[in-house]
C-alpha cells in the first residue's frame, strides 16, 4: 500500500523544512498559489512523485518530460504541487505518501493551501482566509495571525486526509482556505492565501503580478479546472456545504 | 452437477446490493463513454474558445454562470436558440494565438468566446436577464409556472 506512491529525490533534501502543498481543488486556489510561489521564489525541482494511480501522462517543460506531481525547494521551504487533477482513487494513497515523506524529512510544519467555495463570491472584493490545524498548539498559529478557525464542518479531499494523517502522527500541519468560486479558477483567492502564507512564514511575496495577470491565468487554468471538477464530484466534494450534526 | 434447486435464494439485501453495484458499473461506463467524446476547449475553425459553464436550478429560476476572462463586456450577446438552449458570444479583448495559451502545435487565432448551454427545466426564455461582474457572466431565466392540480 505504501508503495502505491513513491517520492523520488533528485538531490539530498535537508530535514526540518517547512512544506507547502498545492493540489488541484476548488478554485484551483492552492495550485495557482504554489505555481506562483515557486516562480517568485525561484525554487528548483528537488523531487517528484511516481504512482501508477496517476493518469499516464508526462508534463513537458522545455521539451522534457516531468511527473505531474513534483516537489520544489530552496531556502528552507519545500513546495509540493500537482499540475494535473488528482484522480479520486489516488487521493488517499497520495495524501498518505505526502505525510509519510514529510515525516521522514522531519517537516517543521506542513501548510496546505486550498479554497472554500462561497456562493456570493462575486460580491467579495478581498477573499477572507480561514483555517484548520492538526494539533491544538498548531491552531495557535492561526489565531496569532488572525485566521478564522473552521470550528466545525466537513473537509473533503487530499487536504482533509493530510490533516488527519498528520494528527495521527502528531505532526504540525495547517490547512489555509480562501473564499473562492466553486467551479472557476480564482487567482484573487490565491493572492489572498499567499498574503496570509507570507505573513505566517515571515517572508515577502509580491502578489501584484498574480492579480494583474488574473484573467489570463483563469483562461489558461480552464482545462485543469474542468478535470478537477470531475474528480471533486467523485469525491463528493459538495459535502463541504453540509450542515454539521452536533446534538 | 449443480442444480438451481440446491442453491440458496438471495436475500432482498443481496439483490439490492448487486443492483447497486451494477448501477455503479453502468454509470462508470457511461462516464468513460462521455470522456471518450472529449474535445478541446478551443475551435480554431470558428476562432473561438468555450468558457467554463455551470447551470443550477433554483425553485423559481435557472441560473447559468460562465467564466469569461479577457472578453470585452460590451460585446456580450445572450440569445435563446431553442426553448431549452441558450447561446452566448463575446469578443476577446485581443485575438489570442494558441501559443499564448501554451498550445504550440497548431496555428490560428481565437477571437471569440462562445458557448451553448442546455437548460434542464422549462423556462421563460423571453424573460432572460444577465449581468457581467468580475469576469463572470450570470444569466437568470425564470422557470415556467406549473398549473396546480385541483
Amino acid at each position: 500500500m505504501g508503495e502505491e506512491v513513491r517520492v523520488i529525490e533528485k538531490e539530498p533534501i535537508e530535514p526540518g523544512q517547512i512544506v507547502v502543498v498545492g493540489l488541484p481543488d476548488v478554485g484551483l486556489v492552492g495550485l495557482i498559489a504554489t505555481q506562483y510561489l515557486i516562480r517568485k521564489l525561484n525554487l528548483r525541482e528537488v523531487a517528484y512523485m511516481h504512482s501508477d494511480l496517476l493518469p499516464p501522462i508526462a508534463v513537458l517543460h522545455g521539451g522534457l518530460p516531468h511527473s505531474p506531481v513534483r516537489i520544489f525547494g530552496d531556502k528552507g521551504l519545500l513546495v509540493i504541487f500537482s499540475e494535473t487533477a488528482v484522480p479520486a482513487d489516488a487521493v488517499a494513497p497520495l495524501s498518505r505518501a505526502i505525510v509519510d515523506w514529510c515525516r521522514s524529512k522531519e517537516a517543521k510544519l506542513i501548510i496546505s493551501l486550498s479554497g472554500i467555495p462561497v456562493p456570493n463570491r462575486q460580491d467579495i472584493d478581498k477573499p477572507s482566509v480561514f483555517g484548520a490545524a492538526s494539533l491544538p498548539e498548531t491552531l495557535e498559529i492561526l489565531r496569532k495571525h488572525n485566521v478564522g478557525v473552521l470550528e466545525s464542518g466537513i473537509m473533503v479531499g487530499p487536504y482533509a486526509l493530510i490533516l488527519r494523517y498528520c494528527a495521527e502522527h502528531k505532526m504540525p500541519a495547517l490547512v489555509l482556505t480562501a473564499q473562492c468560486f466553486f467551479a472557476y479558477p480564482d487567482p484573487e483567492a490565491s493572492a489572498a492565501i499567499l498574503a496570509k502564507l507570507a505573513e505566517i512564514l515571515g517572508i515577502e511575496i509580491d502578489t501584484e503580478e498574480l492579480l494583474r495577470r488574473g484573467e489570463e491565468i483563469r483562461l489558461r487554468a480552464r482545462d485543469v479546472m474542468r478535470r478537477t471538477q470531475r474528480e471533486l464530484a467523485r469525491m463528493r466534494k459538495t459535502q463541504e456545504y453540509d450542515i454539521p450534526l452536533y446534538v | 452437477m449443480s442444480t438451481a434447486r440446491g442453491r440458496r435464494r438471495k436475500t432482498l439485501f443481496e439483490l439490492l446490493w448487486e443492483y447497486a453495484e451494477e448501477l455503479e458499473r453502468t454509470s462508470e461506463e457511461l462516464m468513460e463513454a462521455l470522456l471518450a467524446g472529449e474535445r478541446p476547449a478551443w475551435d480554431l475553425r470558428n476562432r473561438c474558445i468555450e468558457p467554463l459553464t455551470h447551470v443550477s436550478v433554483a425553485p423559481d429560476e435557472v441560473i447559468i454562470t460562465m467564466d469569461m476572462p479577457l472578453v470585452k463586456p460590451e460585446t456580450i450577446r445572450v440569445r435563446p436558440v431553442e426553448d431549452d438552449l441558450i447561446e452566448v458570444v463575446a469578443e476577446m479583448k485581443k485575438a489570442l494565438k494558441p501559443s499564448d495559451l501554451g498550445v504550440v502545435h497548431v496555428e490560428g487565432e481565437i477571437r471569440e468566446m462562445r458557448a451553448r448551454a442546455r437548460v434542464p427545466v422549462p423556462v421563460e426564455m423571453k424573460a432572460v436577464k444577465f449581468v457581467f461582474r468580475k469576469g463572470i457572466l450570470e444569466i437568470r431565466l425564470p422557470r415556467k409556472r406549473r398549473i396546480p392540480v385541483e
